[in-house]
């Protein structure tokens, strides 16, 4: 018998929806409740896909459908406890969420700020703008939020300091489901630095399922970093949808550490002229630990360029994916897209899957791309050998090194060391090769 | 300090490269070692840093550490930079993503650690940096370029004695350091050997050419050819290679 596609969820997602309507009953109108139903519906149509669904191929979620999970309650949260967190700065414009739930009061909104908050409550209908997407567990996220935010900036501003939205997961002894969302909205020419990071307390299990929907008006800059650095314990599933309009520009990070089983899938949609996205990856994986990266770029107007440079270090039997999709529309001429997935297997029991893919509908088009899975380089290992420097403090230096090409397009300097921080905690700490 | 006796080696699986080579180097000497392309020159330097390619399949190599002599082909290659040898290679390694400062810090205090000398922190180690740049007339823009990537060839060799001049080896290996220096690099990486060479350490130059011998002249002249050291003499015999070529030395031996 063949494997089915879906498998349908166990029967407490449906208590968990009931419990989300009977709470948020008092403070959303009855289109919103309804928006949730509906969402919650698609879910339960689709299931839980298994590996035979293309988009899934290298991921098994399967056994997040018959997992129970407990709804994620926010832990009490301290002052101290954040601001003691890995990649917290004083000096941030920070917003805090503790298990999806905002928390206004361990954020931090410097007086005069240009940055709009609103709780996704009170906006009209934040389910509205339902992107097309084939994954269910938008869906579910869209079914079950407890809390959210639309971030917005203003046309032709620029936020003094970095923006950084905290994601922290308490675990607990029954794991938890969290659904953060959030939004942001970039007015036209409007510039930000925006950090987002997923972080767990604890070291039990955890699944969080995470939407962010991005849109960049026209002539909009944004620099994203995308940190997911959970415990080896929890589930990472990430859902990112960018909408850049006319000559708006992109540069972004997607950082991946943490988590048992991690995917985020990223899309792009170039939907004005001239748009540009760069995004570069860095998924770090050992133990058993399971990454997925997807990306979808849509070239959908003329002249508009995208790169993604995607590296991956994989250690002892860890797995990891790559798939990346560039479309480039038949109106969309002009179009430069590139995209580089590169591997470094430190064991010989890691696995790297790559699928780079190009689907191209006109022919004013300049479109490579390509991936590579290698090893280590003996003769840069004897180098550093004949300098003193141990097997095993070459191969986390030249692992550094292999990182450090994504991670020097990073344009603060701050930010690239916190990175480094979570690389140095990663590999075996050496007091030599770090600096 | 060192003693090389009927050292035979070759690439793994391969044909014999080094049939049988006697050496012995003590402090405070300068060696050159001269010979045909081809000979087995760069294969010596190698099998003595202890590359992973070259096998040993006979012959012994002694190395004085705290005056003993050691077995230094028993000992695995970061080994025997910790203690105290040094290669400067012919074709230098392009490592990506590895800046000079760190690959030099880490490199210092690994060696440091291994001879009980304290590591350095991050200032003091530029100070060290910045007298040993200026001795080999490199500036700091260098400092924060990954090591050797897109440098120039002559960049690469200077490269290789500025890293020779941080870690302070008692035997320097130098393959063929001279080749792909300009004039005035060539003057001011051979004064820059010269000033490194004490009572205390020995250097051992590959080369092809006089030029640099100019600059530093060495005690002993070995000349090999085909796996094997033909001819030794004094620095005249150097000269003697130079104007009259490796079959006058053939014909010699
Ligand atoms: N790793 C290797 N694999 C295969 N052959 C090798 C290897 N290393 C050395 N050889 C061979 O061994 C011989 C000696 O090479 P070696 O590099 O030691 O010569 P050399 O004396 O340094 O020459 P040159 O003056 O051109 O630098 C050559 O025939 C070379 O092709
Ligand atoms: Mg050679």
């Amino acid at each position: 018998m063949k494997r089915p596609r879906a498998i349908t969820p166990d029967a407490h997602y449906a208590d968990q929806l009931s419990a989300v309507l009977e709470a948020m009953a008092p403070c959303e109108s009855a289109g919103q409740l309804a928006a949730r139903q509906a969402a919650f519906d698609r879910f339960m149509e689709q299931g839980i896909p298994t590996r035979r669904v293309e988009a899934w191929k290298y991921t098994d979620v399967t056994r997040l459908a018959e997992e129970v999970f407990a709804p994620a309650a926010p832990a009490p949260l301290t002052a101290e406890t954040v601001t003691g967190l890995p990649l917290y700065h004083p000096e941030d414009e920070t917003v805090v969420f503790a298990s999806g739930i905002l928390q206004p009061g361990l954020s931090r909104h410097p007086e005069g700020s240009v940055l709009e908050l609103h709780p996704l409550h009170t906006m009209p209908d934040p389910t509205a703008p339902v992107p097309i997407h084939d994954n269910p567990f938008v869906d579910l996220n869209h079914a079950l939020w407890r809390d959210g935010a639309l971030l917005r900036l203003p046309p032709s501003t620029t936020p003094a300091q970095r923006i950084h939205v905290l994601f922290v997961h308490a675990t607990a002894a029954t794991p938890t489901l969290s659904h953060p969302r959030l939004l942001i909205d970039l007015g036209e020419h409007a510039t930000a630095e925006i950090a987002i990071t997923h972080v767990t307390l604890g070291d039990k299990a955890c699944f969080n399922n995470a939407t962010l929907d991005i849109t960049l008006q026209p002539g909009a800059h944004l620099e994203l970093v995308y940190t997911q650095v959970l415990n080896q314990a929890s589930t990472h599933l990430g859902t990112t949808t960018i909408t850049q309009q006319r000559d708006s520009t992109l540069h972004a990070m997607d950082f991946s550490a943490g988590s048992a089983l991690a995917r985020h899938s990223l899309s792009v949609a170039l939907a004005g002229e001239g748009a540009s996205a760069s995004l570069d990856g860095l998924y770090i994986v050992q133990g058993r630990q399971h990454v997925d990266a997807h990306t979808c770029i849509q070239h959908q107007q003329p002249n508009g360029s995208s790169r993604q440079l995607y590296k991956g270090i994989l250690d002892d039997r860890a797995t990891a994916a790559f798939s990346g999709l560039v479309r480039v529309h038949p109106g969309a001429t002009g179009t430069d897209a590139q995209q580089m997935n590169r591997n470094l297997l430190l064991s010989n029991d890691a696995l790297a899957n790559s699928k780079p893919q190009l689907e191209i509908s006109n022919d004013d088009v300049r479109c490579t791309h390509g991936a590579t899975v290698g090893r280590l380089d003996d003769l840069e290992l004897f180098y550093l050998a004949s300098r003193g420097i141990d097997p095993t403090a070459a191969r986390d230096m030249l692992s550094r090194g292999f990182a450090e090409e994504v991670l020097y397009r990073l344009p603060d300097t701050q930010r690239h060391a916190d990175l480094h921080a979570i690389l140095n905690r990663t590999f075996e700490k050496n007091d030599d090769t770090t600096t | 300090m060192l003693k090389i006796r009927e050292l035979k080696a070759r690439v793994v699986d391969g044909p014999e490269i080094l049939k049988g080579i006697n050496l012995d180097v003590n402090a405070g000497e300068i060696h050159a070692v001269m010979g045909p392309n081809g000979s087995g020159k760069s294969t010596l330097s190698r099998v003595l840093a202890g590359h992973p390619d070259y096998e040993v399949t006979g012959g012994a190599v002694t190395f004085e550490i705290n005056r003993e002599a050691q077995d230094l082909l028993a000992m695995e290659a970061h080994e025997r930079a910790r203690a105290g040898m040094f290669l400067a290679f012919q074709y230098p390694v392009e490592v990506p993503g590895v800046s000079n400062t760190v690959f030099l810090r880490a490199a210092f205090n690994a060696i440091c650690r291994a001879q009980g000398v304290p590591p350095v922190d991050a200032f003091d180690f530029r100070d060290l940096l910045t007298e040993k740049l200026a001795l080999i007339g490199m500036d700091d823009s260098y400092l924060e370029r990954p090591v050797n990537l897109d440098f120039s060839g002559g960049e690469k060799k200077r490269n290789e004695i500025l890293q020779m001049a941080i870690l302070a080896p008692r035997l320097a290996i130098l393959d063929e350091t001279d080749s792909g220096l300009d004039v005035d690099s060539l003057r001011i990486v051979s004064e820059g050997v010269k000033q490194l060479s004490t009572p205390h350490n020995a250097t051992l130059m590959i080369t092809h050419y006089q030029r640099m011998l100019q600059y530093i002249t060495p005690d002993f002249v070995h000349v090999l050819m085909d796996g094997q050291i033909v001819k030794s003499g004094d620095h005249t015999l150097a000269e003697a290679v130079e104007t009259r070529g490796y079959d006058w030395v053939k014909d010699a031996a």
